[in-house]
């Protein structure tokens, strides 16, 4: 039955089409603009002389009705309140988060009972909940996350401001929420509320809850003092020049480390929650002004619109918010570098940044993006350029080595030169296997190295790379397992895939190393070149966030020279074409005024 | 109608480039010096710019009615009955070269890789990576036209310069090859080997206007034209008529002939890459063509459900050319020699009727 | 709809795995044919002699060898004597384990006398027609048995027989006494209007003319070119050596030239590149001058025609460095300077018009001037019509040699070496 079905799957036609997938179109003003048809045919591009005329807006007129308004946002499930019902009469205590609603009375001791209630007081530990009297007369209590708040901050500026009785003269009247919310506590962020809902999620983020005799309203008194990693190195995105900052576990920290290096009134922080049940934030952040506003739209609406119970940070929500979740490519580019945010951010991205990993998530970005290190900027052109070569050539050789290896060696002899595969032909005189199976047996090994070479504690890690691999391909070839050449082609095909500035497109390269092994092995150059065509062709369908995947080159837009050559700083004057920024400018006609040309401008 | 995307004119460029001027790989440039000597590369100038002419009624009719394709052309000026049939033929025109270059491709390819590849094999591979390519639709084909543009553009290029020391400029005389009465009438003839460039009319829709279509048709032509005129030429340059006309594939037997010291020597099998790869692309939108004509004389909204079934037509009717035995390039080049009637001639009448009926958007003038 | 996609590239990789393979070849199940020698056969037409690599030498992974590998037993040759060259291809593969690829084939050697019998046309076509062959593969005439010169092919310097055979081809830039010809000049010029083909001469010298005994030598000066292939007084080691040129009329060998016969060949080809000359010296005959001698550009050949004969003007630039001055006269500087230009250029010019004459007696033009004279004919009928090659027989050529001594080497000049016992 599966066969058949799978069968019937592969002949039959089912629609409807994608035809309602998020594009990013160009403006109206652009598509008729008579100076971008000479400018497609290679003329400089022309930097638009103000920004007036690119601000009007968004103009779908091409797309299709349908597709805007199946873009409207999708309510979200009531599953919480469904979970409750559900669960209303087991008497096991409620561990989803139950959003009950609802205002807080102005009985403490009906507030109490609702908060242990909450917060599964007798059986969770953690919760604490700690009674007091106000100046001696009202009663009140505290109620906080054990290992979420700082003691210090409860113990010297809550608890002993509230329990000194000289602070309240007539404490009948004077024990409000308000007289202590102005008068008692020295603590920048208190807020008065007063719905459960936000209280419990504010006391599960590590808020103190000051709860009042009489008081219609709690006091949520900013206390968290979780333990956080202080800011480090970046670990896998290290750089020779450039900052040495990376990102840490702490949401609030993250951003104020981009922040500090966009200091601009219009750089926009906007809070998202994520995850049903563990109750995580992620932070979206853009430049008003640059990003083009269709896509922090679309950004927030695919955000919002996730239904999951438990989201840990960014790798699983870029898994849920991406294009095309079925393609080997990533389209969202990950980054733990505060710099690297921030100059994407100026390009016109949005950022999406998980509490709890020490990630930024891009979008929209495009393959060349992920082939770009910090370092490229702030080295010197020439160096940038040929960093990115070798990359680029890294990546070729991670791709495609050992499938043109083998299809060199059984159908192409003629282009090995005669020494050479003579050579070849005596070094795998003893050896037993084909060609294919030989290769496999390489890549997996090396593979299995690299694998094993995480999972083992550090010490041993570093070394075990480097022996394994040396004294595994030493002996393999010793005992006529593989011929010497091979070693090399699986050496220089894992250092390929090393230099490799974005780990997800590493592995994904790493993957297609394989497709092109068959391939080279079923039918030689004439395989290959398929596998490049129908990967090139998916690569090529690919959008992120509405961006082509392989734009500016296809499809050509108006681009700086930055994309596989990187020019000289000072030509950068635009911003990239395929976000479609706002803005499209990002400096004068002439970067470099200090240069006297005294002929307008030393572009061109 | 059918969702094909948006993309520029360099997109489209390329595409006509492609579909056109990958004949230079396989047989053509040895049966050109067959009809007329060592002159094919200012023979294939006359029929460039005869296609040009017939391009220019091509673009006329569009301009007539901007945002249409020619399917709809047809029916709009010739009337439903007669405007099937002319969609019809050019349908099939279209089939025919995809099913043509298909089957020289994968003939040429038997002779000088794998001898011993069924040919089935190298086809069906060939159609299964075409199907996907259509199925990924027009943008995606347009995109990866200009992505592999520059690889493609580079290798044609080395491999022309690194012939450099093979070529014999004694080799172009005697100028006039086997007569100028003869180069003139093949260089009419053979204006059917840009043929291809109809498929800007299919495409035109996708193309952001008439102005687009003009820039996109008047580029590719001059582009391939002077792509196969250098081809040709380098050719000429590399072997004299009387064994230029014997050979097989000339341009894979020009890399073969590349011999620099004891390395570069032996570099076919690397163009063998570009070869592929203009291949795929021409075959991709020449087929993507044929299905959306088809798509549109049946009024059928989406290519995908036809697209398996066009497939395995494409695939028998090329494993059907070839299994006919020796010589099947041969018989692809007399076919040829009367491909310039439906790309050029059908376009012409169209516009001729619709002046007369008085259909479609009047000129400015 | 990626799901059907997915499926599809599924089966296409099945596909792939179970019907693919067809060309692949593994590396080890083949073995590539290095030199194919050609001679008459006796049991058949033809005797094909195919030279191997033994695969013996060091295998890369183990590590017992001391001495480098691939003594001289590296390589190996078999003769067959079969109808066709593939009828024999596939006897010999009878016996060799693996099986015979061409791709990697450096060189085809033919014997003289089946050159001689005008046999190469037959040969050359299947040869030209194969796929693994190469057109860039060298072709050579072998004065003898090709099969002894395949025996003696080996590589005497290093290890590897190819790269022997690649670097000795390139000699003929360095010294000119024989050229380069490849097997798709050969088969263009076969078949051409235009002009006759040349085939570079390879020989197995038995070290015959090498007197090891014998009264000295003291006859006057003599040419080093004027000796044939083979027949070089030399002694030692390498058997083999290339030198001199054979000429066609079309698919049979007619002449043989030495080597200098064909260093005028070939600067009248425009293929000469580099060589050492050995000339007298104007002023004292018994001594000699060496010339370094390279072209100063390409031959200029101007056309005319008178009567349907061509008048052919040929000027032949040359430059060179003075290597040595035995006599010590001040030849660096002009009236002495000019003097040795003149005199080279004459020596030149004798044996270019001696080369010409005879192969206009010969009525072959396999100096590239048909080439030239292609240009006064508009369309390929007339030229046909024309019949150069047996035009070429009347045409009037006039050759001009011109050299420029540009260096004289780390010596500006030589004073004289005083005669000592005369001054006691």
């Amino acid at each position: 039955m599966g066969l058949f079905s799978l069968i019937k799957n592969l002949v039959t036609y089912k629609g409807p089409p994608m035809g309602n997938q998020f594009e990013l179109l160009e403006d109206a003003s652009e598509k008729g603009d008579p100076a971008q048809i000479s400018k497609d045919k290679g003329n400089p591009p022309q930097t638009p002389q103000s920004e007036m005329g690119k601000n009007n807006g968004k103009d779908d007129t091409h797309n299709s009705p349908e597709s805007k308004e199946s873009r409207g946002k999708k309510v979200p499930l009531r599953v919480d309140e469904w979970n409750m019902e559900r669960k209303q009469d087991s008497a096991a205590p409620d561990i989803a988060n139950s959003r009950e609603g609802g205002s807080i009375s102005d009985n403490l001791e009906q507030n109490r009972l609702r908060i242990m209630r909450e917060l599964n007081i007798p059986t969770n530990v953690d919760a604490m909940i700690r009674d007091l009297r106000i100046g001696k007369s009202t009663k009140a209590f505290i109620a906080y996350i054990e290992g979420m708040v700082d003691r210090t901050t409860i113990n010297d500026f809550i608890l002993r401001p509230l329990m000194t009785v000289k602070h309240f003269n007539s404490p009948l009247e004077e024990c409000s929420a308000n007289y202590i919310l102005e008068n008692i506590l020295s603590i920048d962020d208190v807020t008065k509320a007063s719905d459960y809902t936000q209280i419990i999620s504010q006391i599960l983020e590590g808020l103190t809850a000051l709860f009042i005799e009489g008081s219609d309203s709690c006091l949520l008194i900013e206390s968290r003092g979780f333990e956080k990693r202080s800011v480090d190195q970046p670990v896998t995105e290290s750089v020779i020049s450039g900052p040495h900052e990376a990102f840490i576990e702490d949401l609030q920290t993250n951003l104020s480390l981009v922040r500090k290096i966009i200091k601009n009134k219009n750089l926009i922080t906007e809070i998202l929650p994520i995850g049903k049940t563990n109750n995580s934030r992620c932070g979206i952040m853009y430049i008003g002004g640059i990003v083009n506003t269709s896509i922090v739209d679309e950004v927030k609406r695919r955000i919002q619109s996730i239904d999951i119970d438990f989201i840990l940070g960014d790798g699983m929500l870029s898994q849920l918010i991406e294009d095309h979740p079925l393609a080997l490519f990533p389209q969202i580019l990950r980054t733990e570098r505060p710099d690297r945010t921030a100059s994407f951010l100026v390009e016109g991205k949005v950022i999406i940044i998980c509490d709890g990993t020490p990630h930024a998530s891009i979008v929209p970005v495009t393959f060349f993006h992920m082939m770009q290190t910090s370092e490229d900027s702030f080295l010197r052109w020439q160096f940038g350029t040929f960093l990115r070569l070798i990359r680029f050539m890294g990546m070729g050789l991670a791709m495609l080595l050992p499938g043109f290896y083998l299809a060199l060696t059984l159908f192409h002899h003629e282009m090995i030169p005669t020494e050479l595969i003579l050579a070849i032909e005596k070094s795998r005189e003893n050896v037993p296997f084909p060609a294919i199976l030989e290769i496999l047996l390489m890549e997996f090994s090396f593979e299995l190295i690299r694998e094993a070479g995480i999972r083992v504690p550090d010490v041993i890690g570093q070394t075990l790379g480097i022996i394994g691999a040396l004294i595994l391909g030493q002996s393999a070839v010793a005992a006529n397992l593989v011929s010497p050449i091979l070693v090399i082609i699986v050496a220089i095909t894992g250092l390929g895939s090393f230099s490799m500035p974005n780990h997800d497109l590493a592995i994904a390269i790493r993957i297609i190393k394989f497709v092109f092994i068959a391939l080279g092995a079923a039918i030689g150059f004439y395989g290959i070149a398929m596998g490049i065509f129908v990967i090139g062709g998916f690569a090529c369908n690919m959008k992120s966030f509405g961006v082509p995947y392989f734009s500016p080159v296809a499809p050509r837009t108006r681009i700086n020279l930055d994309v596989i050559f990187k020019g000289p700083l000072w030509k950068q004057t635009l911003r990239p074409d395929p976000s479609n920024t706002l803005n499209r400018t990002r400096s004068g006609d002439v970067v470099r005024e200090w240069i006297d040309t005294g002929e307008g401008g030393e572009q061109e | 109608m059918i969702k094909e995307g948006k993309f520029g004119v360099q997109e489209a460029v390329w595409l006509v480039v492609f579909a056109i001027s990958t004949k230079v790989f396989y047989t053509s440039p040895a049966r050109v010096v067959d009809l007329v000597g060592n002159t094919g590369w200012y023979m294939t100038l006359i029929s460039m710019s005869v296609a040009i002419l017939g391009f220019t009624f091509i673009y006329l009719l569009l301009k007539r009615f901007p945002g249409q394709d020619i399917a709809s052309i047809f029916a709009d000026t010739l009337g439903g009955p007669l405007g099937f049939v002319f969609s019809a033929i050019l349908a099939l025109y279209l089939l025919l070269l995809a099913t043509n270059t298909i089957s020289e491709f994968a003939e040429v390819i038997k002779v000088y890789v794998f001898p011993l590849t069924p040919s089935s094999l190298i086809i069906g591979i060939f159609v299964v990576g075409v199907l996907i390519m259509c199925i990924l639709g027009l943008e995606t084909q347009a995109r990866f036209a200009k992505l592999s543009a520059y690889t493609i553009l580079f290798g044609f290029i080395l491999i022309l310069a690194l012939g450099i020391e093979n070529y014999d400029v004694n080799r172009l005389f005697p100028i006039l090859g086997y007569g100028a009465d003869k180069v003139l009438r093949h260089g009419l003839i053979r204006s059917s080997a840009y043929g291809e460039i109809i498929i800007l009319a299919v495409i035109a829709p996708s193309l952001q206007g008439t102005a687009f279509v003009k820039k996109a048709g008047y580029t590719g032509l001059i582009l391939s034209g002077f792509f196969i005129s250098i081809s040709a030429l380098a050719f000429a340059l590399s072997f004299p008529y009387y064994t230029a006309q014997e050979i097989t594939a000339p341009m894979y037997e020009m890399a073969e002939l590349i011999n620099y010291g004891r390395f570069i020597q032996r570099v076919e099998p690397i163009f063998l890459f570009i070869w592929f790869f203009s291949s795929f692309t021409s075959i991709s939108i020449l087929f993507y063509c044929f299905i959306s004509t088809y798509c549109r004389i049946f009024k059928i909204r989406d290519i995908r459900p036809i697209a398996l079934g066009a497939a395995i037509i494409l695939f028998t009717s090329s494993l059907f050319q070839i299994d006919l035995g020796v010589g099947a390039a041969q018989r692809i080049q007399n076919i040829r020699q009367y491909g310039w009637i439906p790309p050029f001639i059908l376009p012409f009448i169209a516009l001729v009727v619709g002046v007369l009926r008085k259909r479609g958007v009047k000129s400015h003038e | 709809m990626n799901k059907p996609l997915t499926l599809i590239i599924m089966t296409l990789a099945i596909t792939f795995l179970l019907t693919g393979c067809y060309d692949a070849h593994e590396i080890d199940d083949i073995t590539h044919v290095l030199a194919i020698g050609i001679d008459r056969g006796v049991s058949d037409k033809w005797r094909l002699s195919l030279q191997f690599s033994t695969m013996k030498g060091e295998s890369g992974g183990s590590e017992e060898e001391g001495n480098g590998g691939g003594s001289q037993g590296d390589y190996t040759y078999m003769t067959v004597d079969a109808p066709s060259f593939f009828a024999g291809v596939d006897m010999l593969n009878s016996s060799i384990p693996r099986e015979l690829f061409f791709s990697h084939t450096e060189l085809v050697a033919v014997s003289e006398d089946l050159a001689r019998e005008g046999l190469m046309g037959e040969f050359i076509s299947p040869l030209t027609r194969y796929t693994q062959i190469r057109g860039s593969t060298r072709l050579m005439v072998i004065k003898g048995s090709a099969q002894d010169f395949i025996k003696e092919n080996e590589p005497y310097i290093g290890t590897t027989l190819s790269k022997a055979m690649e670097t000795s081809a390139k000699e003929s830039m360095n010294i000119g006494y024989f050229g380069h010809t490849t097997l798709s000049d050969f088969y263009n010029d076969l078949k051409s209007t235009y002009r006759q083909p040349i085939i570079s001469i390879g020989a197995v010298n038995e070290f015959k003319n090498f007197k090891e005994d014998g009264p000295k030598w003291d006859g006057g000066f003599e040419d080093e070119g004027k000796y044939l292939a083979g027949e070089l007084p030399r002694y030692g080691q390498k058997k083999i050596e290339y030198w001199g040129t054979a000429l066609f009329n079309g698919k049979k060998m007619i002449a043989e030239l030495n080597g200098s016969d064909t260093r005028a060949l070939l600067m009248v080809r425009g293929d000469f590149q580099r060589g050492f000359f050995t000339m007298q010296d104007p002023k004292v005959p018994d001594l000699i001058i060496p010339l370094d001698i390279r072209p100063d550009g390409a031959p200029e050949v101007k056309m005319g025609f008178q009567d349907d004969v061509p008048n052919i003007d040929l000027t032949v630039p040359l430059k060179g460095d003075i290597l040595a001055i035995q006599s010590t006269l001040h030849y660096e500087e002009d009236p002495l300077l000019s003097l040795l230009e003149r005199t080279f250029e004459r020596k030149i010019k004798d044996e270019i018009d001696k080369l010409i004459n005879r192969c206009k007696g010969m009525g072959i033009d396999v100096f590239q001037f048909g080439d030239i004279s292609a240009r006064y004919f508009a369309t390929i009928p007339e030229w046909e019509e024309y019949n150069w090659n047996n035009k070429f027989k009347d045409a009037k050529v006039t050759t001009q040699v011109k050299l420029v001594i540009k260096r004289a080497g780390t010596r500006t000049k030589s004073s004289p070496i005083p005669n000592r016992r005369e001054g006691e």
